[in-house]
């Protein structure tokens, strides 16, 4: 039950409302929220306090009963799960706490070895691993110390390694760069990197540290129990970046840059796939990320190439800007992806811009 | 992979049988000094419990001491026997009447009562148990190596007595004024304005009745009590012969027989008991009819509450200092029944640190107790065991309790 492969969505979340309290002094903290959060994502909460975003890290943690709506994880739904079940579900889950929470009587290692403990590992299993953990958060030369020898920032670290190093399927982390230097914080997060890259391992964190920001592929953000702001971070930096690249947007202003990039859509045809028909009505803007087409027009009944697109080019924009049909159909020759852009966006963009639009005319006029 | 970190039930695979131990034993090491402090509690506890009972059966052993010390298989007494120094009184006749049953060896006279001692010019007087024995024929013995039995052959006369060694130095007259010794034969003293001289020692202990004990011959006792019944005795001390005394239970159905006696129809003039039976109903009257048993049993409860009130204490301190560790252990994916047993191993824990450190406390304090209140108190293996359950219930009682406490753990907090 508990399985999912890459990209399979590991967190659900399907109009969720939750209330505290009871009778008249009974408020609500979550207002209707969906959410669906991939494997080996990396998501950063953010909000003001109170706005709901720890409330929705216990509930994804199974450590508070959903009252109202939908919440799987990891393929068990959450609402009205038995005891056992939510045990199950939550060793799969690592959690890292504000407060470390380590038990003073235990070295460091003693309590990783409580994670690993728990789910059976034999320790001569376990050994090698926390301690090689605890090395890589920076600790090799504390691994045997009790946590009153250790800085506010090194029991983080040992906290840290005790939600991981069960290889959990879920990180749930509360600010667990805020106790940190800069260069231990970095160290924590490109752990967090590593994993979800390498382990599929998704990361969820509440987190106002504005010097980790680009390790989030997506930053969530809540304000009155509300998800107000969903943005996709990475694919959006990544379309930027190939953006800047092709002379149609070099002079756009980065804002608008990023706002084109952030409506942009990714999509991959195999080879021969049809991108276009002929014929059909054009509603969107296509940019090749990387591959190659054909564009092949029928002619007297006769389809016949008239030209080949490869990386960087891009296609789509005559019949957007003449609202006509397409007027050649484009087929994939080999693996391509493609960022395409709606009608509608492209016209704001169009608007807001009198570099691209004479440059995209310019480039029509050329074309045709 | 990450998919191989799923299991089964928690328990099975592993090293975790040490982890309950490793939480509880570490959490309690985290106590440190508070830790120390609170075990010296819970050691006061038990070591109260053990005094309490240790003074209890020193009681109940003092309360037979005599009739420990004395040989005999049956005793005749009257039906109004109260306790050993307050026996009441039976004919003589009676006496006379067993010795002819077949069976028995001989029946003895034994007198005993509360007497004053005097000294001198001193006004002061003092209660001393008073035995006035057969010199010919009673037996004294003991098992025990700290009783120094009376040797009957130095009553030579009605004024000669041995003195008990163990009587309290409150007494009056003594060459080196703490007890009596070598140097004190010879001192003439009065026992109930007759005078007397002492002839002897020996060592038994007395008891609660008593500070002091005297042994007189028969001829003796009826001069310092003249007003008592001349062919009246105390107890009849009766020896079995033979087959006879291998079943005394059967011998006194016998002797009851060929007097006539039948309790199921009217109650007989005197009683005869086998030894287990006059012990046991001492132990009994000491326990039941006077505050004694109350008092000590009662102290005993009372030390139980308190050291279950210290041990629960320790425990929800404890858990309280660790809420949110164990609030961790709980998200992480531990189970109640986990801590409830951290909590309940480490009550195990203190409750045997505690006992064993009590136990060897009290083995000290008996001795150091028993000699200055002259109480013979022995650690009784039936006493350790008593109180080894009575410690582990206390901590484990208390442990019950304070697992209320971890409930209050809850990982949602955490975040």
């Amino acid at each position: 039950m508990l399985n999912t492969s890459e990209h399979e969505s590991v967190i659900q979340v399907c109009h969720l409302n939750h209330w505290y309290g009871s009778g008249e002094t009974r408020s609500q903290t979550l207002f209707d929220n969906s959410l669906e959060i991939c494997c080996g994502e990396v998501v950063f909460l953010t909000g003001p306090s109170g706005s709901g975003k720890t409330t929705l890290l216990t509930l994804i943690g199974s450590l508070r009963t959903v009252q109202d709506g939908s919440l799987k994880v990891l393929g068990e739904e959450l609402r009205e799960i038995s005891q056992p079940a939510a045990i199950n579900v939550r060793k799969n889950i690592g959690f890292i706490f504000q407060a470390h929470n380590l038990f003073e009587s235990m070295s460091a290692f003693q309590n990783v070895r409580m994670a690993t403990d728990l789910i059976g590992m034999p320790r001569a299993e376990s050994r090698p691993k926390i301690e090689h953990l605890l090395s890589r958060l920076g600790l090799a030369d504390r691994i045997y110390a009790k946590p009153r020898f250790l800085s506010g920032g090194q029991k983080q670290r040992v906290a840290i390694a005790r939600g991981l190093i069960h290889g959990p399927r879920i990180v749930l982390a509360d600010e667990p760069t805020a106790a940190l230097d800069e260069q231990s914080g970095r160290d924590v997060v490109s752990l967090f990197r590593e994993m979800a890259d390498r382990d599929g391992c998704t990361i969820v964190m509440v987190t106002h540290d504005n010097r980790i920001l680009d390790v989030a592929d997506r930053i969530i953000n809540m304000v009155g129990g509300i998800i107000k702001n969903d943005s996709v971070l990475r694919q959006t930096e990544n379309i930027c970046s190939f953006l800047r690249k092709t002379s149609l947007f070099s002079d756009l202003t980065p804002r608008t840059l990023t706002d084109l990039a952030s409506n942009m859509e990714t999509r991959e045809y195999s080879t021969g796939e049809k991108i276009v028909t002929q014929g059909d009505e054009g509603r969107e803007f296509f940019m090749i990320a990387q591959g190659r087409v054909e564009i092949t027009r029928i002619r007297e009944g006769r389809p016949e190439t008239i030209n080949q697109l490869g990386t960087g080019e891009y296609f789509g924009e005559v019949a957007l800007l003449k609202g006509q049909r397409r007027n050649a159909t484009v087929i994939a020759s080999e693996p391509t992806t493609c960022y395409v852009l709606d009608y509608d966006k492209f016209r704001q963009v169009l608007d807001a811009s009198d570099s691209f639009t004479s440059e995209l005319r310019k480039a029509v006029f050329e074309r045709v | 992979m990450p998919g191989e970190t799923l299991h089964g039930p928690v328990w099975e695979a592993g090293d975790t049988k040490f982890m309950y131990t490793t939480v509880s034993i570490s959490s309690l090491l985290s106590g440190g000094r508070q830790t120390v402090l609170s075990i010296a509690g819970i050691c006061f506890a038990i070591i109260l419990i053990f005094m309490q009972l240790g003074f209890l059966g020193a009681v109940l052993d003092t309360a037979v001491l005599f009739y420990d010390n004395l040989k005999f298989d049956l005793v005749v007494r009257s039906p109004d026997y109260y306790h050993f120094c307050d026996p009441k009184e039976v004919s003589r006749t009676y006496l006379s009447r067993i010795e002819n049953v077949i069976g028995v060896e001989a029946v003895k006279p034994f007198h005993i009562s509360l007497g004053r001692w005097s000294y001198a010019e001193h006004s002061v007087q003092r209660g001393m148990i008073i035995m006035g024995v057969d010199t010919n024929g009673l037996t004294f013995s003991s098992i025990s190596s700290k009783v120094a039995l009376p040797d009957l052959r130095l009553l030579t006369d009605d004024r000669s007595i041995l003195v008990d060694e163990k009587s309290r130095p409150d007494f009056l007259g003594f060459d080196n004024s703490r007890r009596f010794s070598q140097r004190d034969i010879g001192l003439r003293i009065e026992l109930n304005q007759a005078e007397c001289e002492i002839a002897g020692l020996f060592k038994m202990g007395t008891g609660l009745a008593a500070n002091g004990a005297a042994i007189i011959n028969e001829a003796g006792y009826e001069r310092i009590f003249p007003n008592y019944g001349t062919g009246r005795v105390a107890l009849g001390l009766i020896q079995l012969r033979g087959e006879s005394a291998l079943d005394p239970t059967q011998a006194r159905d016998a002797i009851n027989r060929s007097l006539g006696f039948d309790p199921g129809i009217s109650a007989p003039p005197v009683e005869i008991l086998t030894r287990a039976e006059a012990i046991g109903r001492e132990r009994i009257h000491w326990l039941s009819n006077t505050p004694v048993g109350f008092i000590f049993l009662a102290g005993v409860l009372m030390s139980f509450i308190v050291g279950a009130i210290i041990v629960y204490i320790i425990l929800s301190t404890d858990i309280s200092r660790q809420i949110g560790e164990y609030a961790t252990l709980k998200a992480m994916g531990y189970t109640n029944g986990f801590l409830n047993r951290v909590v309940l191993e480490q009550a195990f824990i203190l409750g045997m640190v505690s006992y064993l450190v009590s136990f060897v406390v009290s083995l000290f304090l008996y001795r150091i107790v028993g000699e200055a209140a002259n109480l013979p108190i022995t650690m009784t293996a039936g006493r350790q065991l008593v109180v080894f359950i009575s410690s582990m219930l206390m901590c484990c009682l208390s442990a019950v309790i304070a697992m209320q406490k971890l409930r209050r753990a809850d990982p949602a907090d955490l975040f």
